[in-house]
């Protein structure tokens, strides 16, 4: 395992059931600000069909209740789990890190990345698992139903390495083989949110793809301020993250 | 004797079109010589911040030449170049002098000498469907033409649309719900007007274009093995076939691709297929009907889908017929899928999926698949779908939303291949169904190739009704908003599992015992002397 990936952490909750228990797939959570909604987000990972389940929820020095909301929710339900593990990173390193750190932890064929701010429905992770079989598919996506803003759909695209050189049309919200996340380096540090995008082209990279679940498994959640506040930010910004993933991939033919 | 026949069509032909250059040639002079073409001519010239000023001055101009309505108009046509303009309006069936005459004031007894003169330039339509206002304020690039004459000479090939949505509900008001009155409408207009027959023995080719919709290809097929069925010689055949193998009048199937796709582009001025049977599929609304229109408004006789498209047409003067399609067995798509396709679209299924279907009369209760969807993605249906999220998650959905934007060829990429489609269906117990958009069609292909052909249960949205097949009989029909409940009643509830099984295998019956695809066709065509109910 390469330890460069796992920032510096401190535990602050761990439990594990029986040692005969088996587990399939570890959904991490990388946990930053979002004390609103990650019960919710917890709740639906409790909710879900699959028994061999884990779960690691990472936190990037939450300034808000985050930390101890999870950490109480994890003391009432973690029996439900096969391992549960809460860490607090040392220092707030973002986004990437807290994944990568989420996928070192978990130690399981498969790792279900989850944001705070999003929800499962309860067959998601046992219909993804069902779609990850070949060994080329290096992950799994659902349909997902946008909320809190807009009615309206994502992942409504199969996997397509030519209309991913135009752009991202892939949410980071997947099931993915924790070997393929290894073989590529993990998670860059992207800015903007841009970090799933260069996992997926990494992955294509290696000649492997993504499938597309035909059912609306997962929920995304629309934030009015934060989309209006990106909003300004956005060009010059944009340039920016396009130029590093043009850096890292050379096929890239992104139009800004 | 017949070469020398064709040879002096061929002449009358030329000579025809020589004069129509001709006049198209004076129009744009006389427009040339216009103060307000010169001035904008002027600003052209000067670069991207001068385009803004001519726009504006473009717009004041027709501001200005509304003003005096006839000006603009006012034509410097000889008699000869408005004879050739008034066939050209006539032919195209999108100007209809009674209903003009009957419409608007002071016409006098030569209409379409009065639309071409004074009509177009104050915004008069030339019929019931063509829209002239609507089409000069959703294409302000025409400026002062007319826009009937620009909509034939270019629009139309751009798929630009010749009437709005509004329109389209208009003229198929009448038919919504009542299609016997469709049906009927069209049974009187074809005792007044011929509709091509076939022979048996006959040799005859269905076209469709190489390059098109998966869906159409399949359609091919099977009108050529109904017509076969029928003692007809038919093959299939594309835009490359060339046109001298067949004896009888060529079939051509969503003239809209065939006419605009790779080489066919070339046929569109070709003789051998300017009076065809056009078999036409698409909705009145659409840029691909109205891309679709000028080769149906010449054509031998028209072959729609949609009994309400059938309808208008014949209102329009159009030798219509509706083809309904009817049971075809043996059909290599839509028979038993043993095994299913292995592409993109049936990735991430499991082997419950892949296993062969439960058998014909089998419960649906055997069936993996839940609810199954596939179609173009719109934000209707999208909005659809996101809000009933909720009571989908707990069943097995496949919901296959494509970006419809271009066809989309077998096999290709983000698609579902008519083998998958139909594999799918065989092992699903509801075939959904929500309208794309604001007009609410019987879909037939949905609805009656992919539910009823595989027993497959039809819930859809409320909508237009077609001949043979009643809501709450063969299929489930309900507002959007009581879909969900009522998915939920009919996969979870035992009575609502009852319905699924009775209405599904209700309506299999339906189609089985009504006509099948050769009768259809034989009643269609009138061959073997069958005398048709249309």
């Amino acid at each position: 395992m390469p330890n460069k990936l796992e920032a510096p952490h401190t535990p602050v909750f761990s439990y594990a059931a029986n040692e005969q228990a088996q587990a399939t797939t570890t959904v991490i959570v990388p946990l930053y600000n979002y004390a609103d909604t990650i019960y919710e987000a917890l709740d639906s990972v409790m909710a879900q069909t699959v028994t061999g389940l884990s779960l690691v929820v990472v936190d990037d020095c939450s300034t808000d209740a985050s930390l101890a909301r999870c950490e109480g929710w994890m003391q009432h339900n973690a029996q439900r789990f096969v391992k549960t593990r809460l860490v607090s990173h040392h220092h707030n390193i973002g986004l990437s890190s807290a994944r990568n750190t989420g996928f070192c932890i978990a130690n399981t064929p498969f790792v279900f990345t989850l944001d705070a701010d999003n929800v499962l429905y309860p067959r998601c992770i046992e219909r993804c698992e069902q779609a990850l079989r070949d060994k080329n598919t290096a992950f799994v996506y659902t349909l997902l139903e946008m909320f809190g803003g807009s009615t309206s759909l994502l992942n409504t695209q199969l996997w397509d390495r030519s209309r991913l050189a135009r752009g991202n049309y892939i949410d980071a919200m997947a099931l993915i083989r924790k070997t393929a996340w290894q073989k590529v380096g993990g998670y860059a540090p992207m800015e903007h949110g841009w970090e799933d995008f260069d996992l997926w082209c990494s992955f294509a990279e290696q000649g492997w793809h993504g499938v597309r679940v035909p059912e609306i498994l997962g929920r995304y959640r629309v934030h009015h301020t934060s989309m209006l506040q990106s909003q300004t930010n956005r060009p010059a910004a944009l340039r920016q993250s396009a130029k590093i993933l043009k850096r890292r991939h050379s096929w890239l033919n992104l139009q800004h | 004797m017949v070469k020398s026949l064709e040879q002096t069509e061929l002449l009358a032909r030329l000579a025809d079109e020589k004069l129509r250059a001709d006049a198209l040639a004076a129009e744009l002079e006389a427009m040339r010589r216009l103060p307000s073409w010169q001035a904008i001519e002027f600003f052209r010239l000067r670069g991207h911040k001068a385009q803004k000023l001519a726009r504006a001055f473009r717009r004041i101009a027709i501001f200005i030449l509304r003003l005096v309505p006839s000006y603009s108009l006012r034509k410097q046509f000889d008699d000869v170049q408005l004879a050739v303009l008034k066939k050209q309006i006539i032919e195209s069936k999108l100007f209809d002098p009674n209903w003009y005459a009957e419409n608007y004031a002071g016409v006098g007894d030569d209409p379409a000498a009065h639309f071409l003169h004074i009509g177009a330039g104050v915004g008069h339509d030339p019929g019931p469907l063509f829209e002239s206002k609507w089409y000069q304020k959703t294409n302000p690039g025409i400026g002062g033409r007319n826009p009937l004459l620009h909509y034939l000479d270019e629009g139309a090939k751009q798929g630009r649309l010749g009437w709005s949505m509004q329109r389209a509900i208009r003229m198929q008001r009448p038919y919504f719900k009542d299609t016997k009155r469709a049906l009927l409408v069209l049974k009187e207009a074809n005792q007044h007007r011929p509709f091509p027959v076939l022979r048996t023995g006959q040799s005859v080719c269905v076209y469709a274009s190489s390059e098109g919709n998966s869906f159409f290809k399949h359609l091919q097929g099977m009108v050529c093995s109904g017509l076969q069925q029928a003692g007809v010689d038919a093959k299939t055949a594309d835009e490359t076939s060339g046109a001298a193998n067949c004896s009888a009048t060529p079939i051509i199937l969503a003239p809209h691709e065939f006419f605009t796709l790779g080489a066919g582009v070339k046929l569109q001025k070709s003789p051998a297929f300017s009076s065809a049977v056009c078999i036409n599929t698409e909705q009145i609304q659409t840029p691909w009907f109205s891309r679709a229109f000028p080769y149906l408004a010449r054509a031998a006789g028209v072959l729609d889908f949609n009994v309400q498209g059938a309808a208008v047409l014949a209102d329009l003067g159009i030798p219509a017929k509706f083809l309904t399609p009817g049971y075809l067995g043996g059909d290599p798509v839509l028979d038993l899928q043993e095994s299913l396709p292995k592409e993109g679209s049936t990735q991430s299924f499991g082997p419950a999926v892949f296993a062969p279907p439960p058998a014909r009369h089998a419960s649906l209760a055997e069936r993996p698949i839940d609810i199954l969807f596939v179609g173009a993605n719109t934000a209707r249906r999208e909005q659809f779908f996101a809000a009933a999220a909720p009571v989908l998650a707990d069943k097995v959905c496949v919901l296959h939303l494509t970006d419809m934007s271009r066809p989309v060829p077998e096999g290709g990429g983000q698609g579902m291949s008519a083998l998958a489609y139909a594999g799918l269906s065989q092992r699903s117990k509801i075939q959904l169904n929500i309208h794309q958009g604001v007009l609410p069609y019987f879909e037939w292909h949905r609805m009656v190739l992919h539910g009823f052909w595989h027993q497959t249960a039809v819930v859809s949205e409320t909508g237009f009704h077609t001949p043979g097949y009643e809501p709450g009989i063969h299929y489930f029909e309900d507002e959007l908003a009581k879909l969900p409940a009522m998915l939920d009643w009919l996969l979870r509830s035992e009575d609502g599992q009852m319905e699924l099984e009775k209405v599904s295998m209700a309506a299999f019956d339906a189609l089985r015992s009504a006509a099948g695809m050769q009768q259809v066709l034989c009643d269609v065509f009138q061959i073997g002397g069958a005398s048709d109910a249309q």
